[in-house]
């Protein structure tokens, strides 16, 4: 019974699944699927008929949502592909930490802090905008036990008021 | 002729000396026989025009078949090898056409040395152990026949789902094939590819499949150009990673040439085939004996239609050798030499 002391807890989910299977042939252009085990916004899609090449199939070119890169497939248009859960949550920005963690509230009023300035220009963009005092709403998303910031926008009801 | 003009009759009255080596008579079938298929053919060497030049082939193929049964010691071995190393070539068309049989005949009975082919002619092969290939038309509709989700290749047909059952059967074999890679470190050779189908088709109606049993290796330098290698570009996104070095059968090909102590080629068709083998006797300085059927024509400065002394230019056909072109569809011509040629020699 000493041991329960150790446990960790973690933060838990409802352990429902990440995705859900979707027919190859019913997936549309800007809708999202699992290319190569990474959650993609499809930009692309061709189907080749039934020929030479065997049963029609469909290939997609899709955008990893998290990094941008590029990511393609081709799958038999009979076949299922994981489609996965994607959530946009904006958020407004109350500071940014010295080790460069940010400390978001939600609509509900509940802090988080366990999310780190994004790469790249976002984060430098971030960083510029809040140094010079702006209200800064962050639009994180979150799809297959990732969250990240993807977007910024400066929170002008919010400065109308100040 | 008294009256006709001197000039006239030295024109057309040319006293005509004869050329020796040209002294036999044009004769075609005498029906008073019956109907002697055998004969019948027999009578085609003196018909003239093509008639002759079929002929001319069986004699040619047979005189292949003759050094081949010699034996000869080999001085590198020290063991006994067959004395000519024949070369057949074909294209695709012809796998699909009845003309599969007479070439499965010879490879099951180990009466060629090695095949030359293209990606149809290894796939159209294995299609046909899953699904028929069926008699067309030259003249229906391409329209039509899309909506059908039909395929014509001359006067004959093959139907999509045939190509469904040929992606089904082969990408497992082509998932084993790139684990057998990774394991292993051997790279596929378009050759060892072919040898695996031919064992997976387990077929006995398989050209492939005699070819894997007799050890009788297949080259294919441009195996991706065809349903299978669009089966392995659709493979390669699931599962990437597969090899074909094409270099690495050049070198086996390069090789059974070179160290063949007489070699006969016959190709079927014209293209990279009749290239690929003619190229592959350049290395041991010409082929000894050579048919070519086809209807390739040679004004158009291509390699499918040019003649074999074309080849001898290149020394990929001996200056001493008397090859012989027959200008016509194999499909028309290769089963009945085959019957004068093979065939016999293996029933006597």
């Amino acid at each position: 019974m000493g041991d329960i002391d150790d446990t960790q807890f973690e933060a838990a989910d409802s352990g429902a699944s990440a995705t859900y299977p979707m027919q190859c042939s019913a997936l549309r252009k800007n809708g999202f699927v699992m290319l190569k085990g990474r959650p993609c916004k499809i930009v692309e899609m061709s189907t080749s008929k039934t020929g030479k090449h065997g049963h029609a199939k469909v290939h997609m070119v899709g955008l990893d949502i998290f990094t941008g890169k590029k990511c393609e497939d081709i799958c038999p248009s009979t076949h299922n592909m994981d489609v996965p859960f994607v959530k946009r949550e904006d958020y407004q920005l109350m500071d940014i930490s010295d080790d460069g963690f940010l400390s978001l509230m939600g609509d509900s009023g509940d802090l988080r802090e366990d999310l780190k300035i994004p790469d790249g220009d976002l984060g430098g963009q971030l960083k510029t905008e809040y140094d010079n005092g702006r209200e800064i709403l962050c639009t994180v998303l979150k799809s297959c036990g990732e969250e990240c910031v993807i977007a910024i926008k400066n929170n002008t009801a919010l400065e109308k008021n100040n | 002729m008294d009256n006709v003009p001197k000039i006239a009759t030295e024109a057309v009255l040319v006293h005509s000396s004869s050329l020796p080596e040209y002294d036999e008579k044009v004769k075609g079938y005498d029906w008073s026989k019956g109907v002697d298929y055998s004969a019948l053919l027999d009578s085609y060497k003196n018909s003239g025009f093509q008639a002759t030049n079929f002929g001319l082939a069986i004699e040619e193929i047979n005189k292949m078949i003759q050094a081949r049964n010699e034996k000869i010691k080999d001085e590198v071995s020290g063991e006994d090898v067959q004395g000519c190393t024949i070369f057949l070539g074909y294209t695709s068309n012809l796998i699909s056409s009845g003309l599969r049989e007479t070439l499965r005949f010879l490879v099951q009975h180990k009466l060629v040395d090695c095949i030359v082919t293209t990606a149809g002619g290894v796939e159209e092969d294995f299609i046909k152990c899953l699904a028929p290939t069926l008699i067309g038309d030259f003249s229906l509709k391409g329209t039509y026949l899309r909506e059908k989700g039909i395929n014509r290749i001359g006067n004959l047909l093959v139907p999509n789902d045939n190509y469904c059952k040929f992606e089904d059967w082969i990408v497992p074999i082509l998932d084993e094939m790139v684990e057998i890679q990774k394991s292993s470190g051997e790279v596929w050779t378009p050759s060892k590819v072919i040898a695996k189908l031919g064992e997976r088709i387990n077929n006995e109606e398989s050209v492939y499949y005699w070819a894997w049993k007799n050890k009788i290796p297949v080259f294919s330098p441009a195996l991706t150009d065809g349903s299978l290698g669009d089966m392995m570009f659709f493979h390669s996104y699931k599962n990437p990673g597969l090899v074909v070095d094409i270099l690495g059968d050049l070198r086996e090909l390069n090789t059974l040439a070179m160290r063949a102590k007489k070699s006969g080629m016959i190709i079927l068709g014209g293209g990279l085939i009749k290239h690929h083998i003619c190229n592959a006797n350049l290395m041991r300085n010409g082929a000894d004996y050579a048919v070519f059927i086809n209807t390739g024509q040679e004004f158009d400065g291509s390699d499918s239609g040019a003649r074999p002394d074309e080849a001898v230019s290149w020394g990929k056909i001996k200056k001493e050798a008397h090859p012989v072109k027959l200008y016509a569809d194999a499909t028309l011509m290769f089963p009945l030499i085959v019957a004068k040629t093979f065939a016999s020699s293996l029933l006597n």
